[in-house]
């Protein structure tokens, strides 16, 4: 979708409250933002639609509080992002890297079929949520912080530390080989 | 150890388009009823304009007369004048469409 396209969608959904041109934005946007969820939610196909749905209902409610200065999709994310971990109040069991280690010695892969959501499962939220924006999403570090409402700086740590044990389960699965 | 592009592509190969399946047509059907901004901006100034070109027409001094009947017809228990009581009603309903567009206005 273009940008003028979505500016003026957005135009008719602010002003006439217009509910076809607010679909038009859903049918552009809810592919990233389900499969956002749905690496968030460890693959639960049926919540993550839920928790999308919701996403775009509160879209929605607040979208004349959406100030063009960012873009639609980052603000999306956003919402996205707050909708889950409203969801989400409990602190999810990670593993660190020594269980990673472990995890993938059990479970011997000879070639890359690596299963993702058990991947993505030894990471943090906050570190699961920077690398599926910065890697899966290509979106900017920046623009991760606007979503996560965080300095760029702890988006780098958040990579920084998602890198580190990815690559070691990913080595220890066998995926570089 | 995985490097950087390595990495980048365990994620690429992950990456699946969700089709849409009638998702975008659910979620519209469950969107709550909202007002848009321009009827909420245009109506209060309408009003405004109104009471205006009303004053300005009919004169703020046959307003404050009409007014002042209905006052000393009910103080002397009497029936007011059918334009008094018009004249009342009108900027009680104006006033009152006032400030319940100005209280249901987002402003943030």
């Amino acid at each position: 979708m273009t940008a003028i396209n979505e500016t003026l969608l957005v135009s008719q959904a602010v002003l006439l409250g217009d509910k076809e041109a607010f679909c038009r934005l859903i049918e552009a946007y809810q592919s990233p933002i389900r499969r956002f969820l749905f690496n968030l939610t460890d693959g639960d196909e049926e919540l993550s639609k839920d928790l999308a749905q919701e996403t775009f209902v509160k879209a929605w409610l607040s979208i004349a509080s959406f100030r063009a200065a960012a873009k639609f999709s980052t603000w999306l994310y956003r919402i996205a992002y707050n909708v889950f971990y409203d969801h989400a109040r409990t602190t999810k069991q990670t593993l660190d890297i020594n269980d990673a280690k472990q995890l993938a010695t059990l479970t011997p892969n000879t070639d890359r079929n690596i299963d993702f959501t058990r991947a993505l499962g030894i990471l943090k939220g906050e570190e699961r949520t920077a690398m599926l924006l910065f890697y899966m999403e290509d979106l900017s570090i920046n623009k991760i912080a606007r979503i996560m409402n965080c300095p760029a700086g702890t988006v780098k740590s958040h990579l920084f530390r998602g890198k580190q044990k990815l690559s070691e389960y990913l080595k220890h699965s066998g995926y570089d080989r | 150890m995985i490097d950087e592009q390595e990495l980048k592509n365990f994620f690429i190969e992950n990456r699946t388009e969700i089709p849409d399946n009638d998702f975008s047509k659910q979620v519209q059907n469950h969107l709550p009823a909202r007002n848009s901004m321009l009827s909420q901006i245009i109506s209060p100034i309408c009003t405004i304009i109104g009471l205006f070109l009303m004053i300005s027409i009919v004169g703020f001094s046959t307003i404050q007369t009409q007014l002042l009947s209905l006052i000393n017809a009910v103080a002397h228990l009497q029936i007011p004048s059918v334009d008094s009581i018009m004249t009342y009603f009108g900027l009680l309903a104006a006033l009152i469409y006032i400030g319940f567009s100005t209280v249901e206005t987002d402003f943030s």
